[in-house]
């Protein structure tokens, strides 16, 4: 028998354009898998030139689904190239924000994107293995999880003017405070909706005590963790400094965001325009490391709300203590936090300051040359650096986004997978799901990673030693 | 007394793409209402007999809009440069296409709205043929030409169903 290769394209469910190759021996089993990222935008060439203030308004472009994260971001490196410090209500709102864009994001990539493998099996039917499946088999859940974006979508609109693409976060600040109807609009929906969050965690942590083995199996690998915290260890989604934690769980680092570069690299390979980030002291491949809800998760001391921070001991007690190394468990981390940024916005609710009108600061002087802004987006750690002139012009843009760190955890996921199921017969579509949903736990974004303009679809290619394509699924 | 609702989307800053944009406001004038401004949707407008907005793209909480009216009229661009300039088709909520991250089919809104409170109101998805896309404001010639064609079709069918 012919070595084959199998392709998957486009992969579905995701946010962005991608393609996997699965090579296979002679023998019919797996020899090489690749999770090509064949999009390309270059976003961070374009902007030189332009003002430094613009950012917070291109870069969010980048992105429907999380516009919020790069506005952000963005906004936070631009306070460190005007060289202050927003005051405090100004970061509260920003913080709300964020969680606004944590809830709606996670809540629609669980209920939409990732429930349909979860509740009707990897095998299903396609025709059922879908969002539609989903409305028809339980309705009332589906109602649920559209009520949970609303909420988070109309804390985006009551502070930015509207649900995509906001115009709030200035450099120094933010650009209008919270109305007092607003913030009770928020409130008065809030309890129901911290409910459902309960009953979101109570519906992965089910699915994955009933499917114990798989969950423990499924694309599971030792990696390296990283997300921010406080200095207190805890979980922070705005600010905080960079971790990083060791497949043992052990502390490589910790830093503030200047010293990202010193910390973290960027391979390059010929077959994708994602670039792979590692951390430097520990070299390629060594110091691959994951991102998003698991990698902040094993990267954390605590969560920081009393809810997740239950749910965190139960998450982590399904490893032992260790580090969780299960891609599936993405989707459970995925919805603590969730839980987490119900909790945090109902913090801020009740913050006196949340209402203050003392929301921005205004340059000191002379413009820094160097701003740079960390969050955690909903799929991991976002990274803005630009470099301005003495006018304020940008003569240079390094992005790196959430997907791109864990684009090696993406294709070691499929390698995972492909060699767990694929093995000489001809692969069935419920086996090339299964290599599909391996990504899917990532949440990956495409066109964030890669700057990119955004079609969605993924592609799935089997190809034989001599190069022939074999079998190949595009949607 | 039957509620109309006419949900316009596209992206106006990429050309014919925002073309239901157009239509829904020439349609706001011929019903003598003030036109959407820029960045407005006109969700916070609602209540009339015939009520009219526009949206960037669907989102599945529209539905909770939608349930309050019997007759939906979606607008949406066409990409095909051969064949009709317009195309009216009728919606089957079981008809909807599964996909579903930032493509929102009506059909899958009219399936959620069925599945949730049992109702289906006769729906029709009119689309205009387009033939730019680039990234500005303003319509090319062609799909100028046919905005007012979109809205006297949308109010024949409007008045049809008062008949």
């Amino acid at each position: 028998m012919n070595a084959r290769k199998i392709t998957i394209e486009p992969v579905t469910r995701i946010e962005g354009h991608a393609r996997v190759t699965i090579h296979l021996n002679p023998d019919g089993g797996v020899d090489r898998t690749f999770f090509h990222v064949d999009e390309f935008r270059g976003l961070e060439k374009f902007s030189e030139g332009r003002p430094y203030f613009e950012m917070p308004q291109i870069t969010q472009r980048i992105c429907g689904i999380c516009p919020v994260s790069h506005h952000l971001a963005s906004a936070k490196a631009c306070d460190a190239v005007l060289g202050v410090e927003p005051p405090r209500p100004a970061r509260l709102l920003r913080e709300l924000m964020h969680m606004g864009q944590i809830v709606q994001s996670h809540g629609m990539h669980f209920f939409h994107l990732a429930a349909p493998d979860l509740l009707f099996g990897f095998d299903a039917d396609p025709a059922q293995r879908n969002v539609f499946g989903i409305v028809k088999a339980n309705p009332q859940l589906a109602l649920k999880a559209v009520h949970l974006r609303r909420f988070g979508q109309q804390i985006i609109e009551f502070l930015g003017g509207k649900r995509i693409h906001p115009n709030f976060a200035i450099p120094g600040g933010v650009n209008a405070p919270l109305a007092l109807k607003d913030r009770d609009a928020i409130a008065a929906e809030w309890d129901q909706q911290l409910a459902f969050g309960r009953e979101a965690v109570d519906l992965i942590k089910n699915w994955l005590a009933d499917h114990d083995e798989l969950g423990r199996s499924f694309a599971a690998f030792p990696s390296g963790y990283m997300g921010l915290v406080d200095s207190q260890g805890e979980l922070q989604l705005y600010e905080g400094q960079v971790r990083i934690r060791d497949a043992r769980g052990d502390l490589l680092t910790q830093f503030a965001p200047p010293a990202y570069l010193e910390n973290i690299g960027e391979h390059v390979e010929p077959w994708s325009f994602l670039k792979f980030p590692y951390y430097r002291k520990q070299g390629w491949p060594q110091g691959a490391y994951r991102v998003g809800p698991l990698g902040r998760l094993n990267a954390v001391d605590k969560m920081g709300t009393p809810l997740a921070e239950k749910e965190l001991a139960g998450f982590r007690q399904s490893a032992g203590g260790k580090p969780v190394e299960g891609s599936l468990f993405y989707h459970y981390a995925r919805m603590i936090e969730l839980l987490f940024a119900l909790e945090t916005i109902g913090r801020l609710l009740d913050d006196p300051d949340i209402l203050s009108t003392d929301i921005r600061t205004s340059g000191p002087g002379p413009l820094n040359t160097r701003g740079i802004g960390i969050i955690e987006a909903p799929r991991g750690t976002l990274i803005h650096d630009y470099t301005v002139d003495e006018n304020g012009l940008l003569s240079r843009v390094n992005l790196i986004v959430a997907t791109g760190h864990n684009n090696w955890a993406m294709n070691e996921a499929v390698a995972c997978v492909a060699r767990a199921y694929i093995n000489g017969s001809r692969p069935t579509e419920g086996i090339l799901n299964r290599v599909e949903a391996s990504i899917r736990c990532y949440d990956p974004c495409l066109s964030c990673s890669t700057h990119a303009i955004g079609k969605m679809p993924l592609q799935l290619m089997v190809m034989g030693a001599d190069g022939t394509i074999l079998q190949q699924i595009a949607r | 007394m039957v509620r109309n609702l006419i949900i316009g989307y596209g992206n106006p800053e990429r050309r014919d793409d925002g073309v239901a944009y157009y239509v829904v406001n020439r349609l706001r004038r011929r019903l003598a209402q003030e036109p959407l401004a820029w960045e407005d949707d006109g969700l916070s407008g609602l209540g009339g007999q015939t009520d009219s907005v526009f949206m960037r793209q669907l989102v599945p909480e529209l539905i909770e809009t939608i349930v309050h009216y019997d007759r939906l009229v979606f607008v949406d661009a066409h990409v095909p440069a051969d064949g009709p300039k317009l195309v009216c088709t009728r919606l089957d909520p079981d008809g909807g296409a599964p996909v579903f991250s930032h493509h929102l089919h009506p059909a899958l809104l009219l399936g959620f709205l069925k599945a949730v409170w049992d109702k289906v109101p006769l729906s029709h998805l009119l689309t205009i043929q387009a033939s730019r896309f680039d990234l500005e404001r303003g319509l090319s010639v062609e799909a100028a030409a046919l905005v007012e064609p979109a809205a006297e079709l949308i109010l024949e069918m409007l008045d049809t169903d008062r008949n």
